[in-house]
């Protein structure tokens, strides 16, 4: 391309945003990075550098705790990503269909996004009150009941079905945005070629789709390892730390009368560490597979 | 082929309509809740309300001092909204489009934003000193600032949809910078700016525990902090809550409907076009 | 679309300059930073020499936080009172739920944003929060409050917590299945559970738990903790939990294995799937009638009041050993505290506050509208049951003093206690986990 404007003029563009972030996002993170190696404890005036001991604790005291909340994040982080993702496509088909009601349809589909994860959480707690929720009132015509969040091996499960009726619909929006974005050309084209229904989806949309899908997976993956707050009020990571994220390990510490907020910003650090991984595995993987098919 | 065509179209309502139920019933279920008194609340929580009883909304309305916090949480919400969509369009093309030495690195350094450990202290450090603590323009750049990495990474998948082709002509027309992404790119980016923009005013508006960080006077709180006065210690006034909630969600649910159509004549617009 | 370019481009010009000026003038700050510790200097000084008072004059704000939402009724009508006596003093009072109320006590004490925090034992519970706080000891409000009350706030001869009022546990018995079935109060552990059998004979739920959120099967733990353990041996614990600490008394000698036996026969009578049930519904579901009894706080009778229950509420404290004399140890502690910020610059102010908090009118008023148990003599309670609960707690010597013991994490009990009450667990072995998982946080003992 020819280069016609100042070679400034990109720079000023981004410098917003890049000011943005430094102040908002990456300072603060430096901040916690700081105080990770210390034993900050909400004293500002008094607290003393300790190197890496707070790493050294919470890889020796309770790494059998963080693993099982690695472990457990893993889990959740999987299921939600993959049951998002493929509901998330099919439904962005479905209301991209010129069908009756495809309006309605898109803002139900989104409206638990409106309600805020708080207030989701109250509804769900509602919902599986096993005295007089009705879930249990539906499992009592089947002659069987449960203790729904209270159940250690049930309590995962729900929780992972509450965060995918949370987000399935802000996948949903961004797939159908990118459905949008296809032109009506080619289907047509392709029409005339025999590629109708499946074989239209499988050929046509699926591979115009890969850059968003790439995206989708990634804020879902992140989305859901960050969570805690939507298990705070759900689980609160119980019962019997069958729900224990990693996010809601770092969240309890804070809590906990011992854990000092060095302590906590150091499990804050692993955390990120651990999303960082996992992150650089998945990108990698999907620019391999987007430069395949490109 | 209309008849082939008609059965998938009927099995398609049929999935929608289980899912739309699914989405509705909690929703339903809350409308439901604020409707009843306390009492019958506590007895049944399930049932169907009795009668129409309007009380909770008046006391949700009058105890979460919602008129000052109605304006605050417009002018929150419209400020950054309407702030980080123009910086994310303003630095999504660019980065998009290779403009500057190292959009690898930015990119990395953008979607590394994306989970980086919160850093509240360090923050309220900075927002004292600078005096942007408790102010209105404080917030709003930090609401703007806290998840502008996200709005984007979203538009820059979206820019690559945009041909080139339109780059060079209008660099041929002699189209200043901002000026091509302000009035060419930013038009065209209208679904998915759009899109940005429903997330941002969600996000901004149902933000909850900001508000009471950032802003330490009350006169300044958006409505979601009138909620809160309702969760209490070791018991929830539920009643009053969900009439709170449907306070709260009600201007958003309206907001969205209202965008929805903003997104589909963008699209259908552009279909003209082609 | 001129237009709207332009209104774009004003707005970005403006964003960069209010971003850039906002990084700028944190080094023009940094001045005021030094003149605001060169205040905090001066005011503790001040504060050391209290009888100066001459600057009392000057405009004070005075920023309270606690988590307690639900007391709104009581503070606006206290704060708005308290502002009007004290011209001078403006108050920014802000109460924010249990769960986002640490982030929010954190942040602001760290920025020093905070002259007064809601507590409790665990705003002070080691060496490093105590520098936090004010020590309030030699404060003539003191006098008024129980010193028992106080003590569970003083560590060392230093009293950092003024507190606001005592909670326990009690079981709370719907009369009319009592009478149905010819039962009375109990008032030892084996009336207790041969009446736990008559109920269940019955078919009829004996007790309904919101086991849920884990901490009310502690709660239940705690109810039977103190007859236990310090009516067999007053001193297990030691002072300030020196014993525990020195290993001479564990969680897996008798008295705490009795502890745990005595839960897990009590689980067998919870309703079914009770650790399913959130807290919230426990006092309504109770109200409807649908089991006997349910063991819950002293701070869920307004929510059993509202729901209305067609019987007759009973209440009686759960009887946890044979031996009266054992018995009459129970359970109560804090419900919450007010702190003074050690670096707060309006510490002055904030005492005149505490006073008038401490006054009986006040105090009073205070009990009457949040319906907890008063920590000060001569308070009445207007709800005829709360004033039964309060003659029945009063009549025991209430100590809390097993919830100050250092714990390696918040959680470690309740999964243990979840275990023992769906028998996935033995009490023994309950006990050595607990003992071994308090040895483990050795290191982080301060």
């Amino acid at each position: 391309m020819v280069k016609t404007y100042r070679s400034w003029a990109p720079w000023m563009a981004i410098l917003p945003a890049l000011l943005l972030f430094f102040v908002f996002k990456i300072y603060p993170a430096l901040g916690t990075l700081f105080f990770s190696m210390t034993d900050f404890n909400g004293n500002i005036d008094h607290y003393s550098w300790v190197g890496l001991k707070n790493y050294k604790n919470a890889l020796t005291i309770n790494f059998d705790d963080l693993m099982n909340a690695i472990g457990i994040s893993f889990t959740f982080a999987f299921f939600t990503t993959v049951i998002q993702n493929v509901l998330g496509v099919a439904l962005a088909v479905l209301v991209n269909l010129k069908i009756r009601g495809k309006n309605a349809y898109r803002s139900i589909l989104f409206m638990p996004n409106v309600l805020g994860v708080v207030i989701i959480g109250l509804v769900w707690t509602l919902i599986f009150d096993p005295y007089s929720g009705p879930m249990n009132q539906i499992l009592s015509l089947f002659g069987t009941s449960s203790s729904m969040l209270g159940d250690s091996k049930l309590a995962l499960p729900l929780v992972i079905f509450v965060q995918v009726w949370t987000s399935v619909g802000y996948a949903m929006v961004l797939y159908l945005a990118g459905l949008q974005g296809i032109s009506q050309d080619i289907y047509e084209a392709a029409s005339m070629d025999g590629a109708v229904g499946w074989k239209s989806f499988r050929h046509i949309t699926l591979p115009l789709l890969q850059p968003i899908i790439g995206v989708n997976i990634l804020l879902s993956i992140i989305g859901s390892l960050r969570v805690f707050d939507l298990i705070m009020i759900l689980t609160n990571g119980g019962p019997d730390d069958s729900t224990m994220t990693l996010g809601m390990f770092v969240f309890k510490t804070i809590f906990d009368s011992n854990g000092t907020q060095g302590y906590a910003s150091a499990l804050g650090i692993i955390h990120f560490l651990v999303i960082a991984v996992v992150v650089v595995i998945v990108q990698t993987y999907m620019r391999r597979r987007e430069e395949k098919l490109s | 082929m209309k008849l082939t065509a008609k059965l998938p179209y009927g099995l398609a309502h049929v999935i929608l309509i289980l899912f739309s139920l699914l989405m509705l019933l909690p929703i339903l279920m809350i409308v439901n809740i604020a409707l009843k008194t306390n009492t019958e609340f506590l007895n049944s929580p399930m049932a169907i309300a009795k009668s129409l009883n309007f009380d909770n909304f008046k006391e949700a309305w009058k105890q979460g001092d919602m008129v000052v916090n109605f304006k605050n949480s417009l002018i929150y919400t419209a400020c950054s909204t309407v702030l980080t969509c123009v910086i994310a369009a303003l630095a999504a093309y660019p980065i998009s489009r290779k403009h500057v030495r190292g959009t690898g690195f930015l990119l990395g350094l953008i979607g590394i934003t994306l989970f980086l450990p919160d850093g509240i202290v360090p923050l309220l450090f900075f927002m004292k000193y600078t005096e942007l603590l408790n102010t209105y323009g404080g917030y709003i750049l930090l609401s703007s600032g806290i998840n502008m990495a996200l709005m984007v990474f979203i538009l820059v998948g979206f820019v690559k949809n945009i041909p080139m082709e339109l780059d060079e002509a209008a660099a041929l027309d002699g189209c200043g910078y901002f000026r091509y992404i302000l009035t060419i790119i930013m038009p065209l980016l209208k679904p998915a700016i759009t899109t940005v923009a429903m997330l941002k005013i969600i996000n901004v508006w149902n933000d909850f525990i900001n508000p009471y960080l950032y802003l330490t006077d009350k006169e300044k709180r958006p409505l979601t902090s009138g909620l809160y006065l309702f969760v209490g210690e070791f018991s929830t006034d539920w009643t009053i809550l969900a009439a709170g909630i449907v306070i709260v969600v009600t201007p958003l649910v309206l907001v969205y409907l209202f965008l929805q159509k903003y997104i589909i004549s963008g699209v259908s617009s552009g279909a003209l076009k082609g | 679309m001129k237009r709207k370019q332009l209104a774009s481009l004003v707005l970005t010009a403006m964003i960069s300059s209010a971003v850039l000026s906002a990084c700028g003038s944190n080094n023009a700050n940094n001045g005021n930073q030094a003149s605001n510790a060169n205040n905090a200097a001066a005011t503790s000084e001040a504060s050391a020499a209290p009888d100066t008072g001459k600057d009392s004059g000057k405009p004070v704000e005075l920023r309270i936080i606690n988590w307690r939402v639900e007391d709104k009724a009581f503070f606006d009508q206290f704060n708005a009172k308290f502002e009007e006596e004290n011209p001078n003093i403006k108050i920014r009072y802000d109460a924010t739920p249990t769960q986002s109320y640490q982030q929010l006590k954190n942040s602001r004490i760290a920025a020093n944003e905070v002259d007064i925090v809601a507590g409790d034992y665990k705003t002070m519970n080691s060496a490093d929060q105590r520098e936090l706080w004010m020590d309030l000891s030699g404060q003539s409000f003191l006098g008024n409050f129980k010193q028992d009350a106080l003590q569970n706030l003083n560590y060392d001869g230093k009293q950092y917590g003024l507190p606001w009022n005592k909670v326990s546990l009690v079981a709370y018995y719907n009369k009319k299945i009592f009478s149905d079935l010819g039962l009375q109060e109990p008032t030892t552990w084996t009336e207790f559970t041969a009446l736990l059998d008559k109920i269940k004979g019955a078919g009829i739920d004996p007790i309904l738990v919101g086991g849920k959120d884990g901490w009310p099967m502690q709660q239940i733990v705690h109810t039977l903790e103190p007859s236990i353990v310090r009516g067999a041996k007053p001193d297990f614990y030691g002072k300030d939990n020196a014993n525990v600490m020195a290993l001479t008394s564990k969680f897996t000698d008798p008295e705490w294995l009795e502890v745990f036996t005595k839960f897990q026969t009590l689980s067998k009578y919870f309703q079914k799937n009770s650790l399913g049930l959130a807290y919230g519904q426990a006092p309504g579901l109770f109200a409807q009638g649908k089991a006997a009894m349910t063991i819950d706080g002293t701070f869920s009778l307004t929510q059993i009041n509202d729901a209305k229950p067609n019987f007759e509420v009973g209440t009686f404290i759960v009887p946890a050993t044979d031996d009266a004399a054992k018995n009459k140890i129970g359970y109560a502690k804090i419900g919450g505290a007010w702190f003074i910020a050690n670096n707060s610059p309006n510490k002055e102010a904030a005492l005149k506050y505490l006073e008038a908090f401490s006054q009986k009118d006040n105090y009073q008023l205070y009990i009457d509208t949040v319906n907890q148990f008063p920590v000060m003599d001569g308070i009445t309670m207007k709800d005829p049951l709360a004033q039964k609960i309060n003659d029945q707690l009063s009549a025991k010597d209430a100590v809390d003093q097993f919830t100050n013991i250092q714990n390696s994490g918040s959680t470690y009990q309740l999964d243990l206690l979840i275990k023992v009450a769906t028998g996935g667990m033995k009490p023994e072995d309950a006990a050595k986990q607990w003992q071994k998982d308090y040895e483990d946080s050795k290191p982080n003992w301060k």
